[in-house]
């Protein structure tokens, strides 16, 4: 018990890790496609494609941004395959949550905006514009 | 220490119970790896319940999009871009040093550890100082949630014209019909309620990496134990991540 043990080495900050550390290279290059993205993202608000597609880009982009927070600052590329399972787990939830939801939602979509034309929509406390 | 019965009992008679271990290993664990990797996937559980936590209210904006798509263009013109996107630099440079924060303890660099803690506590500080300027411009303008939705004339037309709609785009249409108007308090229920709670994560996180800078301060972590400092990041990537959508979601309607 000598290599790991320095007499001034305090609790915790003994033998190297194991772990894979980021190169500053790396982390620098991960911020940089980061920033770039986001730029590509504001940037593309300036470029009428139809709102679908603007909103279809603004979705791709901001997802392709977080798989690389996800791939590289939070380390599951060289993580345990049992943590990347669990976001996956999590994001599926969602996905089928959010998409069934909006599936009821569409099919109702028709009948409930005729509603809500007939009935006169007031918010208490606010002044109503004229019609 | 000559036999192994010994150390054992040498380790018995510290006070802390410890014995010839860091004092920041469980006992219930083989070794540092085994408890950082248990750790781990406990805080990954967490983080997935804080994206099913979030995806109520992103359930909540995209069901009340896809109903009246004309409301959110006509509210994102009342959110000034260019803070929406000042922040985003400013929540991935924190991820950045959160990120490089973490390397620092795998490398055993002390000093980095501390620099790059503080930073991106003073990130999330200044995101929340723009967040400030952000809301209470709205609570001036009367841009409220629900029933305290009342708002002055002059933030229509500070919106529109800092905003126009582009020439035969959805907002031409949206302007000249009161009914956006009237249900834009929806707008900005979720609105408020989607950056709030981002917000209180925000909070929370400066709670959470002040208490690591003060155990790195301390000298507490190292390539052997670096958990706190690792879970802590992957926390504020979350954090960053809910953002990264909520950026595009609310500021960049088109």
């Amino acid at each position: 018990m000598s290599s790991n043990t320095h007499a001034e080495a305090k609790p915790g900050q003994g033998a190297p890790t194991t772990d894979h550390v980021m190169s500053v290279k790396a982390l620098i290059g991960t911020w940089g496609a980061l920033m770039v993205l986001t730029a590509i993202t504001v940037g593309a608000t300036w470029v009428d494609l139809g709102p679908s597609v603007n909103f279809a880009l603004a979705m791709v982009v901001a997802t392709i941004k977080a798989i690389i927070v996800a791939a590289l600052f939070m380390h599951l590329l060289h993580d345990q395959k049992y943590n990347l399972l669990v976001l996956i787990t999590g994001m599926a939830a969602l996905v089928l949550f959010v998409s069934i939801s909006l599936m009821d939602v569409n099919e109702y979509k028709d009948d409930r905006l005729r509603r809500e034309a007939d009935a006169p929509f007031k918010v208490p406390g606010m002044s109503q514009p004229a019609p | 220490m000559a036999s192994e019965a010994a150390q054992a009992d040498a380790g018995h008679q510290q006070v802390d119970g410890h014995g010839q271990h860091s004092p920041f290993l469980q006992h219930h664990f083989e070794d540092h790896k085994h408890q950082f990797r248990t750790s781990k996937t406990g805080v990954w559980l967490f983080l997935c319940q804080e994206i099913l936590f979030f995806g109520g209210l992103f359930c909540a904006y995209f069901v009340y999009r896809s109903l009246h798509p004309e409301i959110f263009f006509e509210g994102h013109r009342f959110l000034d871009v260019k803070w929406g996107a000042f922040n985003t630099c400013v929540l991935l440079f924190s991820s950045l040093t959160a990120a490089w924060s973490v390397r620092c303890a795998q490398l055993n660099q002390q000093r980095g550890l501390v620099i790059t803690i503080a930073l991106t506590i003073m990130c999330a500080f200044g995101f929340l100082g723009i967040k400030y300027v952000e809301y209470s411009h709205k609570f001036h303008e009367g841009l409220m949630w629900g029933q305290s939705f009342n708002p002055s004339e002059t933030a229509f037309e500070e919106a529109h014209a800092a905003n126009p709609p582009a020439a035969g785009g959805p907002g031409v249409a949206a302007v000249d019909k009161p009914e956006p108007r009237r249900r834009l308090h929806i707008f900005f229920s979720i609105y408020f309620a989607m950056t709030g709670l981002h917000g209180i994560h925000v909070l929370l996180g400066i709670a959470v990496y002040s208490w690591v800078l003060v155990r790195a301060i301390k000298g507490h972590f190292g390539p052997e134990y670096y958990g706190p400092v690792d879970f802590v990041a992957l926390y504020w990537h979350l954090v960053d991540l809910v953002w990264i959508y909520l950026f595009p979601l609310m500021y960049l309607i088109h």
